[in-house]
Parts: C-alpha cells; structure tokens; sequence
C-alpha cells in the first residue's frame, strides 16, 4: 500500500496536470495508487515516479483534460437544472404565496403615492434589490473561501454572473426608452409590469440562495475534511 | 476495424451491469474486472470510465458513497433502485442486439 507522503505527492501530480478540484482528485489519486500497487506487484523494483509515469500514460495524449472537462460540464449542467428548479418553485405551491406578497407589496404604492414619492420608492427598492444581491453574491463567495480546498461541486457557486437589479435598473437610467412621466410607465410597459420583472429577478436571487444553500449541505456531507478547521 | 468502436456503444449497460452483479465497486475495480472477464479484449480506459460513471451519477442511475482505504478515501457506486430497473432493461435490450446481429453474421437458409 502506498504511504502517505506518496499518496501526497499523487495529489501534487493531479494539481500540476491541471486537476486543481479536490473532489475529482480523491478519485483519481485512488486510481493513479491502484493502478501503481498493481505495477508494483509485478516489478518491485520499479520506483514510484517511474510506475507513475507508466500509469499516467495509460491516460492517453490528452492526459486528465477530458476526465476534468467532461466533469466539469456535467456539474455545470447539474447546478444550472438545480437552481431552474428552484426558481420555478417560487412559482408552484407553496412558494407561490411569497412571491404573490411580493409582487402585491411593490404594486400597492401605486395606489396611493404620489408621482414624486413613486419615483423615490421604485430608487429604494431597485437599491433594495441589488444590495441583497451583491450581500448574497458575496455570502456564497465567503464560504467557497473558508473551504480548504477548493471542490467543483462549490466552486459553481461562485460564479453567478446574472446581476438582474442592474438590467433593471437600466430601463430607468436609459435615454432611449419613452418613461411617460404621466403614468409611471415606460413606452406601454405599466408600473405593474415593472414591478413583475422586479419581482421576478428578487425570485431569482432567492433561488439562487436556495441553490448554494444545498450544494453546500451535500458538500458538508461528502467531504468533511473540506470545511474542517484544522488542515 | 477498430474494437473498440464495436464496443463503444455497450460500455454502459457492461458497466452497469457489472455493478448490478458486484454491489458496490469503484473506478479501478471496473477496469480490472472487464479486462480479466474479457481475457483482456476490452480494456476501458480512464477517459472513457469516469465520464460515463459521472454521468450516470448526475442522472441517478448510480449513488457514490466515500470510504477511508488506508492513505486514501475511495468512492464507491453502487446502482440505485432506478438503475437496476434499467439494468435489466438494458441486458434485455443487448441480447436483442446480440441476436439480431447472429441472424446476420450466421444467416440460416430457409425451408
């Protein structure tokens, strides 16, 4: 059985070949340290970087690349159809009911604030919006960060690009859209719509949140030793 | 011709299939026991395993569990209820294969 040093140094092999996820480098390490056992049986005069040079091209040309990419694409998949899921449950029972309250809570002032205070109101919570999602953005990036090796599974966490409030907030800040200052609206887009698309992108945010909450209870789950303290 | 590309097609239910017969086993196993079951006519390669053993996990044909070997941790697959559903289906579905490929490799003449 190979030592712990040796073992060590197979997970150096796995970060200088460009498998830099500890996850994709726990199975292959155990591969790489079967496959040299197995050598070693045969000829053990053979030394390790040698049986491990003879195992790695066994790997082909490509080495890794396509074991690390054709993983990644997977994860990618799989954390996308995730938080689809749960985005569209915001829109089924019962998260239905939050999103209602939401978008009724952002409609009402209509009703009773004047064209001045609306538009104060509609700053507010378009600042509102895109502080959560920046302190969301950056609560996902803050535990990705006290890991102590960086796993795929979590590392897709980080990189939400989709910043909504930022779109939105461009419909009010553009020149080239008609906003009728006489019914909050902008060209035939009513004050309701408006508060819909806000709705809509706070819903994203949510599952987006509801997404990392997730991916980080089953990498807890699998790999302790990440998210352990002591290193 | 290239063996491998006739085998191509059939490494999944090969792979299922061995698992479905051995419980739970990991990546290095699998290659092993289809070289030595195969007297060495198939070998699967790296590239080819993990790909397709990821895939199956994502679809939840198959469920992973870590265990610590010595120095290291080993992850396992064992097949889910769902993958041995599809197991079966798939074997049945190759011996068809099997078969339908016989009548044409070894045509009987008829009367």
């Amino acid at each position: 059985m190979l030592t712990k040093e040796q073992v060590d140094r197979l997970f150096v092999f796995c970060e200088k070949h460009f498998v830099r996820h500890y996850d994709l480098q726990l199975e292959l390490v155990d591969h790489l340290a079967n496959a040299i056992e197995a050598i070693w049986e045969t000829d053990t005069q053979l030394s390790f970087e040698s049986a491990l040079d003879r195992v790695y091209k066994s790997f082909g040309v490509m080495g890794f690349a396509g074991v690390v990419s054709a993983r990644s694409r997977l994860m990618e998949k799989q954390y996308s159809k995730q938080k689809w899921l749960f985005f569209v449950s915001y829109f089924t029972l019962p998260k239905i009911a939050l999103t209602i309250c939401c978008f009724l809570l952002l409609s009402l002032p209509f009703r009773f604030l004047s064209e001045e205070m609306l538009h104060y109101f509609i700053g507010t919570v378009l600042l509102g919006l895109y502080f959560f999602e920046i302190r969301t953005m950056a609560a996902g990036r803050k535990k990705v960060k006290k890991q102590n090796r960086i796993l795929l599974l979590t590392a897709m966490t980080s990189e939400y690009a989709w910043l909504p409030s930022i779109l939105v907030a461009q419909l009010f800040g553009s020149d080239h859209i008609p906003f009728s200052s006489e019914k909050m609206t902008i060209g035939f887009v009513s004050y309701e719509w408006i508060m819909l698309v806000v709705t809509i992108c706070f819903v994203g945010i949510l599952a987006y949140k509801d997404t990392v909450k997730q991916v980080f209870l089953i990498a807890e789950k699998k790999y302790p030793e990440v998210f352990s303290i002591a290193t | 011709m290239n063996k491998s590309s006739l085998y191509k097609g059939c490494l999944e239910p090969i792979i299922m299939r061995l698992l479905k017969d051995n419980g739970r086993m990991y990546g290095y196993q699998l290659t092993q026991m289809v070289k030595e079951l195969t007297k060495g006519e198939l070998q699967i390669t790296e590239g080819a395993l993990y790909p397709l053993l990821h895939r199956l996990e994502e679809q939840g044909v198959v469920e992973t569990e870590m265990e610590n070997v010595g120095n290291r941790v080993r992850k396992y697959y064992t097949l889910t209820k769902a993958g041995k559903k599809q197991t079966i289906a798939y074997v049945d579905e190759l011996k068809t294969f099997i078969q339908s490929l016989n009548f044409i490799i070894n045509p009987k003449t008829v009367g």
